[in-house]
C-alpha cells in the first residue's frame, strides 16, 4: 500500500477498515426492523414468516366465508319463505283427497313447516353446522347431503371440462390478437369473443344437439354415460372414477357425454377470456423486456411464453370471479343435456319450492365461489412475486 | 283431428259413470310369449322415492304402477275403473266393504299375494309414524279399519256410508294405493324403501335406480296376467322437451313422454308414432264472483260463456291436440254429456255484454298457456274489455288463485281418476269450502249443495244419472263460475317398432307388460 502519510494514514487506514466492517445502513435498518417483530434471531424465521403471512390471509379468508355464509343463508331462507307458493301445495297439486285443505295442513304440520321462522331458520343452521342440510320435502325424504353428494362431483368436472376447454380455445386466439394486433386476425378474434360471450348457451347447446348428436351423430345428445355402463363410485365424478378404476370403456363413455354441455358451457367462458387476456398481453407486448428479448435475437415461442406469464395473473383473478357464472351457467346446461348436477338440482328444488335443497344448494354454492375465488388469489400471488411481496408487507 | 274426436267419442260412452266395466284384466289376456328387447323410454321426471306411498307425483306413480299392481286401475285409454288384482267389492252393509283378491298372483320373490298385504298397506299408509302424504287421498279419512277376513278376503269398515261399490271405491281409493309385500316390506325402515327394490307384484322387476338419470327394470316371468313382450325397460330422465325429442331422431330411446304441440309436426315429418288421447285435466277460465267483480253478475258470466272462440284455440294453437270443453264436467269425467252443449261462440252477442265493463282486468296463468290467454285476452279487448295478462310461475298462481286475489284466471282442473262426485266437487263447488278450496272463485251455491248430498245418498244409477246432469248443468249454464275452454290431449311418440302401447287419459302408462318390439 502506498500514499498515507504517517500517523495520519494510520488513522484512515483504521477508519477505512472499520468501515468496512460496519454493516451497510439498509441491511443495518432491517435487522432493527426484524428484530424488533421477532424475539429470537430473525435468520431462522425468514422462511417461516413468509409461510405465516400466507396462512394468516387463508385464515382471514376463511373467516370472511363464514359471515359470508352465515349472511346468504338469511337471504335465501327469507326469500324462499316470501315467495309465493309453498311445498305442500305444490305437492299436494290438484289432489283428489275430500277434504284437500285439511289433508295439506296435515302434511305442513307433520314437516314442520308450520313452526314459527325463527325456529325453521335455527334448525336450518344447525343443519347447515353439522352439514346435514336438512330432509327433501318432495322426494320422500330424501337427505339433502345425499342429493348434494351426487350431483356436487358431476357439476365440478363438467366445470373443469368446461374451463380446460374455455382456456385451450382462449389462450391461442388471444395470443393470435395480440402478436397480430390490429390486423384481420385481431378483428376476427375479439369478433369470436364477442360472439361467444353474447351467444345464449341455451341455444348453442342445441345447435350443438342438432349438428353433433342428431345430424351427424358423433356425440350422445344427453345423460351421463351409456345405458349399459356402470362405474364403480369413488369420488362421484363419472369421468374421473372411470379413470381411478382402470374402466376404460366407462371413461370413454362419459367423455363424450361431456364434450357437448362442456364445449357450450367452455365457448361462453372463453369469449370472456380472450378479452381480458388479450388486453393483459397487449399491456405487458410493449413493456421494454420485451423489446430487450426480441433484441438479443430470442425466439418467438419464448418471448410468448414470458408474455403469458405475465398477463396470466390478472386473467387468473377473472377465472376465479367466473367460478361463479360457471357454476351457475350449468343451471341451464345441465337441464339441456339431463346432466343432473347441481344447477338441475336447484331447478328442480325451486320449481317444487323444496326449501332444503334450494337452501342447501345455495349454500354450497357460496362457500364454492367464495373458496374459488381464495384459490385464484393465492395463484395470483404465487404467480406474480409482487402480490406476494405486498401481502408479506401488509399491504 | 278426426282421431282425437273419435278417441273422446270413445272415452265419453267407457268413463260417462263409474260403473264397473268387466274385468279388463284376466290370467287369460295374453297368449304366452318371450320377452323381447329393450324398450327405452325418455321421460320428463325422476320418481324421487321407491316408497309408493311417499309422494303424491303422477310420474312417481307410472313408474310405481309398473312394478307394483293395485287392487284398481284405469284401463286405458279411458277412466274408467276396473279390478286389477282384486276381482270384486261387494258391500256388507251402509259402512263395511268385502274385497275379494285374485288367487294366485305372485310377487316378485315368489310370495302369493294375501289380504295380509293389502291390510298391512293400507294400516303402514294411515300410520302417523309413516306420514304419508297420500293417506287421506279420495276419502280415506273417512275409513275406519281394514282388516283379514280370510286369505283372499279383507274387509273395509268406513265411518259414514259411502255408498254403493262404485262409488265407494274411489272413496276408498283402489285405484292408487300400490300393494306392497307385508314380509319384505314390513321389514324394512322407512329410509330403507325409499331406495330398496320394490316387492311388487307388477309385470316388471326393480334392476336400478340411478337417482335423476335412470331407472331400469326387468320383465316378471311369472306375472299373473303373462309375460311381458319386453325384457327391459329403461326410463331415462330428460327434462327439455327439446332433447327429449332429439333423443328419439337420433334413435336413441324407443319412446318419449310428454309431447307438446310443438314438435308433433317435426316427429310426424320424421315418420315418429304418435299416440294421442284426451287428457283429464280441464282448462278453464275462473270467473271471481265476488260482490265488486264484474264477474259477479251471471249475465256477464253467461257473455263470457259465448265471447271465446273455442274452436279457434284448439285448431290454431293446439293444432288440433285439443278438444272443446263446452261444460263443467270434463270429457271422460263423472256426469259428462256428450250430447250438452248449451253455448255457441256469439261475438255480437257478447259484445253486447262486456262493452260495459269498464274495469280494468288482469288474468292470471301460469307460463304454458301463455298463447291461449293472450288469445283470449285479444278477443275480449275486442270487445271492448280492459284485460291485460299476467304470467306467473305455477307455484305462484296456485298461492294467487287459492287466495281468491285474482279477477280472471285460465286455469286448471284434474280429473284424473273420473270422479266428479267426492274431491272434485268438494275442492271445487261446496260452500264450506269458500275459504279453504282449491280454487275460490267466491261461488256458493247452498241449494247446489244440497242435491249434491242427495246424489251422493242415490243408490238407483238411472236416478243418480239424472241428478248428476242437473249438477253439470246448474254449474255450466245457471251458475258458471267457469268458463270451459279445453281439454289437451296426452300425446306420447314412438318409433314406429314400438307395438301394443295404449296411452292413458289420466296421464298415465298402464299395461306395459302389452308393449311389445317389432324391429
Amino acid at each position: 500500500m502506498t500514499g498515507f502519510p504517517g500517523g495520519a494514514a494510520a488513522d484512515q487506514k483504521a477508519r477505512f477498515q472499520e468501515s468496512r466492517d460496519r454493516p451497510p445502513v439498509r441491511d443495518r435498518e432491517n435487522r432493527e426492523l426484524e428484530r424488533s417483530r421477532f424475539p429470537v434471531k430473525p435468520e431462522r424465521l425468514r422462511g417461516l414468516e413468509g409461510n405465516f403471512v400466507v396462512w394468516r390471509f387463508i385464515a382471514k379468508r376463511l373467516l370472511e366465508t363464514a359471515v359470508v355464509v352465515l349472511g346468504v343463508s338469511v337471504i335465501v331462507f327469507v326469500l324462499l319463505r316470501i315467495m309465493p307458493g309453498d311445498p305442500v301445495q305444490l305437492l299436494f297439486g290438484e289432489g283428489d283427497d275430500a277434504d284437500l285443505a285439511a289433508s295439506r295442513e296435515m302434511y305442513r304440520q307433520m314437516l314442520g313447516l308450520d313452526r314459527p321462522l325463527p325456529v325453521q331458520y335455527l334448525i336450518f343452521l344447525k343443519e347447515i353446522f353439522t352439514l346435514h342440510l336438512g330432509n327433501s320435502l318432495v322426494r320422500g325424504g330424501e337427505p339433502v347431503i345425499q342429493m348434494v353428494g351426487r350431483a356436487l362431483p358431476l357439476t365440478i368436472e363438467l366445470s373443469i371440462f368446461a374451463l380446460v376447454i374455455g382456456l385451450l380455445i382462449a389462450i391461442p386466439v388471444a395470443v393470435l390478437c395480440a402478436l397480430k394486433q390490429n390486423t384481420f386476425w385481431d378483428r376476427g378474434g375479439t369478433g369470436f369473443a364477442l360472439i361467444g360471450a353474447s351467444m345464449p348457451n341455451f341455444w348453442q347447446g342445441i345447435l350443438l344437439i342438432m349438428f353433433l348428436a342428431v345430424w351427424m351423430p358423433v356425440f350422445p345428445v344427453s345423460g351421463v354415460l351409456a345405458q349399459h355402463i356402470t362405474i364403480e363410485r369413488i369420488t362421484g365424478a363419472p369421468f374421473t372414477d372411470a379413470v381411478l378404476t382402470g374402466n376404460w370403456e366407462g371413461a370413454r363413455s362419459a367423455f363424450m357425454h361431456l364434450v357437448l354441455p362442456a364445449t357450450t358451457l367452455g365457448t361462453t367462458l372463453s369469449g370472456q377470456f380472450v378479452r381480458v387476456l388479450r388486453s393483459s398481453l397487449l399491456e405487458v407486448k410493449h413493456q421494454e423486456f420485451v423489446h430487450a428479448f426480441r433484441a438479443r435475437g430470442i425466439g418467438e415461442p419464448t418471448i410468448v411464453s414470458h408474455l403469458l406469464h405475465n398477463a396470466l395473473p390478472t386473467t387468473v383473478v377473472i377465472i376465479g370471479m367466473r367460478i361463479g357464472m360457471l357454476l351457475s351457467g350449468t343451471i341451464v346446461i345441465e337441464t339441456l343435456f339431463a346432466y343432473p348436477g347441481m344447477g338441475f338440482l336447484l331447478v328442480q328444488g325451486i320449481n317444487a319450492r323444496d326449501f332444503p335443497v334450494v337452501q342447501g344448494v345455495v349454500v354450497l354454492l357460496t362457500v364454492l365461489v367464495v373458496l374459488s375465488n381464495l384459490i385464484a388469489d393465492i395463484i395470483h400471488a404465487w404467480l406474480d412475486p409482487r402480490v406476494k411481496l405486498a401481502y408479506q408487507k401488509g399491504k | 283431428m278426426s282421431f282425437l274426436r273419435s278417441a273422446v267419442k270413445h272415452l265419453a260412452l267407457a268413463g260417462a259413470s263409474l260403473a264397473l266395466l268387466a274385468s279388463a284384466a284376466s290370467a287369460q289376456d295374453s297368449a304366452p310369449r318371450e320377452p323381447k328387447g329393450t324398450l327405452t323410454i325418455g321421460w320428463a321426471w325422476d320418481p324421487g322415492t321407491m316408497d309408493p306411498q311417499m309422494h303424491r307425483a303422477r310420474f312417481t306413480q307410472i313408474i310405481s304402477h309398473a312394478m307394483r299392481d293395485k287392487l284398481y286401475y284405469l284401463p286405458p285409454p279411458g277412466l274408467g275403473l276396473a279390478p286389477l288384482v282384486a276381482e270384486d267389492v261387494e258391500q256388507v252393509d251402509d259402512t263395511t266393504y268385502d274385497l275379494k283378491l285374485r288367487q294366485g298372483v305372485k310377487f316378485h320373490n315368489g310370495d302369493e299375494l294375501t289380504s295380509e298385504d293389502v291390510v298391512y298397506t293400507f294400516e303402514r299408509l294411515w300410520d302417523p309414524a309413516t306420514k304419508s302424504p297420500r293417506a287421506s287421498m279420495g276419502n280415506m279419512a273417512n275409513v275406519e279399519s281394514a282388516e283379514v277376513v280370510d286369505r283372499y278376503t279383507v274387509r273395509f269398515k268406513t265411518k259414514v256410508p259411502f255408498g254403493p261399490p262404485n262409488q265407494a271405491i274411489p272413496g276408498l281409493n283402489f285405484a292408487a294405493q300400490e300393494i306392497m309385500n307385508k314380509k319384505v316390506d314390513g321389514a324394512r325402515t322407512l329410509e330403507e324403501t325409499r331406495t330398496a327394490a320394490p316387492m311388487g307384484v307388477g309385470p316388471f322387476k326393480f334392476v336400478e335406480w340411478t337417482p335423476n338419470q335412470r331407472v331400469v327394470m326387468d320383465a316378471f316371468l311369472d306375472y299373473w296376467q303373462g309375460a311381458p313382450g319386453v325384457e327391459r325397460i329403461i326410463w331415462r330422465t330428460i327434462p327439455e322437451e327439446a332433447t327429449r325429442v332429439a333423443e328419439l331422431l337420433s334413435g336413441s330411446v324407443d319412446m318419449i313422454y310428454p309431447v307438446t304441440t310443438d314438435f308433433v309436426d317435426q316427429l310426424r315429418a320424421a315418420n315418429m308414432k304418435l299416440e294421442i288421447v284426451p287428457g283429464s285435466s280441464m282448462r278453464m277460465l275462473q270467473m271471481n264472483v265476488r260482490e265488486g267483480s264484474p264477474f259477479a253478475d251471471p249475465e256477464v258470466r253467461r257473455a263470457m260463456n259465448v265471447a271465446i272462440d273455442k274452436d279457434a284455440i284448439a285448431e290454431h294453437i293446439y293444432r288440433g291436440l285439443a278438444v272443446v270443453a263446452r261444460q263443467v264436467s270434463g270429457i271422460g269425467q263423472e256426469g259428462y254429456n256428450p250430447d250438452y252443449d248449451p253455448f255457441t261462440y256469439d261475438p255480437e252477442a257478447a259484445k253486447a255484454v262486456l262493452s260495459k265493463v269498464t274495469k280494468p282486468i288482469e288474468m292470471l296463468t301460469v307460463p304454458m298457456f301463455e298463447l291461449p290467454a293472450q288469445f283470449i285476452a285479444e278477443q275480449l279487448r275486442g270487445y271492448g274489455m280492459n284485460v291485460s295478462t299476467k304470467i306467473m310461475d305455477t307455484a305462484a298462481f296456485n298461492a294467487a288463485v287459492e287466495a281468491g286475489d285474482f279477477d280472471l284466471a285460465l286455469a286448471f282442473a284434474g280429473y284424473g281418476t273420473g270422479e266428479f262426485v267426492g274431491a272434485y266437487y268438494n275442492n271445487h263447488f261446496e260452500c264450506s269450502r269458500l275459504a279453504t278450496g282449491r280454487i275460490r272463485t267466491g261461488f256458493c251455491s247452498e241449494d247446489l249443495d244440497r242435491k249434491y248430498a242427495e246424489l251422493r245418498r242415490e243408490l238407483d244409477q238411472a236416478r243418480w244419472q239424472e241428478k248428476m246432469d242437473e249438477i253439470n248443468r246448474e254449474l255450466t249454464e245457471v251458475h258458471m263460475p267457469w268458463v270451459p275452454l279445453f281439454i289437451e290431449a296426452e300425446v306420447w311418440a314412438m318409433q314406429p317398432h314400438v307395438q301394443g302401447f295404449v296411452g292413458s287419459s289420466a296421464g298415465q302408462m298402464f299395461d306395459l307388460h302389452k308393449v311389445t318390439l317389432e324391429k
